[in-house]
């Protein structure tokens, strides 16, 4: 499974479930956000993140990091944005216009390959998603209770 | 398309750019960049809008292709397609959108010619003549163009966009017939900063970006991970026979990293400021 089926397949279902996508990415879609570091150069792309998927529902916000296998430095980067301020002015930019209450970040990757490795990291994140060669989604991680259905 | 006879088009990806070139930050499509994509993201995450003019003739375009094809098989297919009313409308098209914005500037003032310096093949020969010595002289096939192309791309090693602009060059400058052999011109790419020798009628290639010919190398002998052929049949996992068959065939072609087979397949020469690789015989 690629990432960007991985990716594709979560917002099929999170949009199912009536979530609204502020914006999405994935390999050669050129639709993604870039998230630019507070003080950053903006003409150039040091540093910027471009989160995988970005919705909103009920004033909760869920940022997703996706790849086709467990990748550690994913969930080390979903915590440190998660702990830091270091992209909240980017943050609060690509959210200007909505009512967030909470926002949380996490992971979604193949069912596959959610092992001993991505549940060693999973207290990085806030949850971690995981889809099924059939497409179908579940909720491996969601300790906060997010209620993604 | 004068070359192969098959059309070979472009088409602008929806966007707001027609009415707010001057006032982008007031276009409707402002969060997706300008770009107008299809509303219905389950189904065409990333795709443009299906109902733009442009991808409206794209949609006909290709009917046009699947029905050449099932009428007459792929190859009449495809030489019957510039004859179709379609293709000539999106052909004309482009060149009035080339002309628009080329807005009075001549070809090699644009982008990738601007990169080009057109010498005698005789100053590339003087250049090369330092790899020559008694037992080795480098052979007819660069001698045999009186000109030489030479590409300067003055950066570090790598890939996108130069294998792209090395193609285009080809088919811009060099190229008379349907395959790298048929050229008038040599192409050669230079990886640094040419400077012309006019009195001694050669070339010096300094460095100013990190240019290097390890670089090269060091991409190639990275690809040779890939490289099925070294191995014994018993260490080979099923998966990888036909991998190994095929490389049996044609050797480490399918196995290197695209630029490096772009830039070899194009390129008469490639040139760095410590080193130079070369067609020959």
């Amino acid at each position: 499974m690629k990432e960007e089926q991985v990716t594709k397949a979560i917002l099929e279902w999170l949009i199912s479930h009536k979530w609204k996508i502020v914006c999405f990415d994935f390999p050669q879609s050129g639709t993604g956000r870039i998230l630019h570091p507070n003080n950053g150069n903006y003409d150039k792309n040091k540093d910027a993140i471009i989160p995988d998927i970005v919705a909103l529902k009920n004033r909760v916000c869920v940022f997703f990091e996706n790849k086709n296998r467990f990748y550690r430095p994913d969930f080390e980067k979903q915590n440190a944005i998660k702990n830091g301020n270091e992209y909240d002015e980017a943050i609060m930019n690509l959210l200007k216009g909505y009512s967030v209450d909470s926002i949380f970040w996490g992971i979604g990757l193949p069912s596959a390959n959610h092992k001993q490795g991505s549940k060693n990291a999973a207290h990085l994140v806030d949850f971690i998603i995981c889809v099924d060669e059939d497409k179908t989604i579940h909720a491996a991680y969601n300790p906060l209770g997010i209620s993604f259905e | 398309m004068d070359i192969y006879g098959i059309p070979a088009l472009l088409y602008y990806y929806p966007s707001d750019m027609a009415n707010y070139c001057n006032n982008p930050t007031e276009c409707p499509n402002y969060n997706t960049k300008g770009l107008k994509n299809d509303p219905d993201i389950a189904k065409y995450s990333g795709c443009p809008t299906s109902d733009d003019a442009h991808m409206q003739h794209m949609f006909t375009a290709i009917n046009e292709i699947l029905n050449a094809v099932e009428t007459a098989g792929v190859y009449d297919g495809r030489q019957s397609l510039l004859r179709k009313m379609t293709f000539r409308e999106q052909r004309n098209f482009m060149q009035e959108q080339y002309v628009t914005k080329a807005n009075g500037k001549a070809e090699f003032e644009m982008s990738p010619l601007s990169a080009v310096t057109v010498l005698s093949t005789e100053y590339l020969m003087n250049y090369l003549s330092q790899y020559e010595d008694r037992n080795y002289q480098i052979g007819e096939l660069l001698r045999q163009r009186d000109e030489t192309v030479f590409y300067q791309v003055n950066a570090k090693f790598r890939g996108d966009p130069y294998p792209g602009a090395l193609a285009a060059i080809d088919y811009l400058t060099c190229r008379d017939g349907k395959t790298y052999e048929d050229r008038q011109k040599n192409l050669v790419l230079v990886f640094g900063k040419i400077v012309v020798d006019n009195e001694q009628r050669t070339i010096k290639i300094v460095d100013e970006k990190g240019s290097t010919i390890d670089d090269f190398f060091k991409t190639v002998i990275d690809s040779e991970n890939h490289n099925l052929l070294t191995k014994r049949y018993k260490d080979l996992r099923n998966f990888e026979i036909p991998r190994y068959f095929m490389q049996a065939r044609y050797g480490s072609t399918y196995s290197k990293a695209k630029h490096i087979r772009v830039f070899s397949y194009f390129a008469d020469g490639v040139l760095f400021p410590d080193g130079a690789l070369w067609r020959d015989g």
